[in-house]
């Protein structure tokens, strides 16, 4: 037969759920923030690209998104400052 | 006038298509972050936080949870489980959402895809999903619980992507003179992406910040591209490369699977030698990850 848990047990799990869920909050809290400034672009290059073409793309995309870095770098730099 | 999304049939194309062998284990069962029970758990996260969760329909709770949470919003099938097809014609919200993960102030020329095109693309992406519901069909359901849209457009030199904050969407760029194979590589390949946005979103991955995972000494060779790029680049290269030797195997194309793992291994290495750029959950995935690709290099050996 199984042992009923303890209120102990029942209080910890509980505080285990709200802890787990205050971290979760916390982490789309920043993902959102840091992503709204500084996308994450992950395009595909074509399968017939050739390679050093391919790495252009890559290059042009990636020299679009450096403004977009800069933001993120001041509101993760912030973020971090924050975080206790 | 707007022109409505067409909504993927489920049936009226697999009369004469038959489906692949299952070759093995599900591929879903061995990364954590596109285990489905894995997904859910951190899809129930997000609808929580947005305040959208309703326990009998994760779906509808996880995509209208995105739509409030994300600035780019999407049209998702509200009545059941399909994935829309967008062509975005006369679709101003979808063109937005184009020009943003195109990384482009305007549309390329010719983007759009013609009737023709359009019929032929929906009939590669119908047997494209078939062939991942006949591979693996808890990923196919998993993928049709967080997946509202793919829009279609072309742009020369591309096949198709996605981009971090409009997780739910995948942009589909390949010729409908390709194969249902590569449409059905090219779903996989982006919902990797999205399981990896969702589980980062959630649990956090990355320690760094992208700027800085993109300064030289952060850089690292990319298992799909197989050029230097930013450390959480390459990081999704490195799961996109293990679920397509999977995905070739099931569908018992050694070669193409085979051609996938050495570029994966160097940037498995590459990935933990840097294990400052990721947190304790990054790098409890990447262990995952190097495990599992070696264990490949021993079933390609023998």
């Amino acid at each position: 037969m199984t042992e009923r848990p303890s209120e102990e047990d029942v209080r910890q799990a509980a505080e285990l759920a709200e802890a787990s869920a205050e971290l979760a909050a916390r982490n789309i809290s920043r993902y959102l923030e840091v992503h709204k400034a500084g996308p994450m672009g992950l395009n595909m290059v074509a399968h017939e690209t050739e390679v050093t073409e391919a790495a252009q793309l890559s290059a042009d995309l990636a020299a679009k998104n450096i403004s977009r870095y800069r933001e993120v770098s001041e509101i993760t730099r912030r973020m971090q400052d924050e975080t206790p | 006038m707007r022109r409505r999304n067409v909504a993927a049939p489920d049936h009226d194309l697999r009369r004469d298509f038959i489906l692949p062998p299952m070759g093995g284990a599900r591929l879903s069962s061995k990364l954590t972050p596109i285990k489905p029970g894995w997904i859910y758990q951190n899809a129930q996260a997000v609808c929580e936080y947005a305040g959208t969760w309703e326990a009998t329909n994760l779906r509808n709770s996880y995509l209208t949870a995105l739509n409030s949470l994300q600035k780019y919003k999407f049209e998702f099938d509200r009545d059941g489980t399909r994935i829309l097809l967008n062509f975005a014609y006369g679709d101003e919200q979808a063109q937005d959402t184009l020009r943003h993960i195109m990384t482009a102030d305007t549309l390329p020329p010719g983007w759009q895809f013609t009737l023709k095109e359009q019929q032929e693309a929906t009939e590669r992406t119908v047997r494209a999903l078939e062939i991942i519901r006949g591979v693996d069909p808890d990923l196919y359901s998993s993928l049709h619980t967080i997946m509202g849209t793919l829009v279609f457009a072309h742009r020369n030199g591309f096949d198709g992507g996605s981009v971090s904050d409009v997780i739910g969407l995948i942009w589909v760029g390949l010729s409908p003179s390709r194969s249902e194979t590569d449409y059905a590589e090219l779903i996989t390949h982006e919902y990797v992406h999205h399981c990896l946005f969702l589980d980062d979103m959630v649990n956090g991955i990355f320690e760094a910040s992208a700027p800085r995972m993109g300064e030289e000494d952060a850089l690292v060779t990319s298992a799909i591209l197989k050029t230097r790029r930013p450390y959480d680049k390459a990081f999704h290269s490195a799961f996109v490369s293990l679920m397509l030797i999977d995905f070739y195997t099931a569908l018992e194309m050694p070669a193409k699977a085979h051609s996938f793992l050495d570029p994966l291994l160097v940037t498995a290495r590459e990935l933990c030698s840097k294990p400052q750029f990721l947190r304790e959950h990054g790098n409890s995935l990447l262990d995952e990850l190097s495990s599992l690709a070696e264990s490949r290099t021993l079933s390609a050996a023998t």
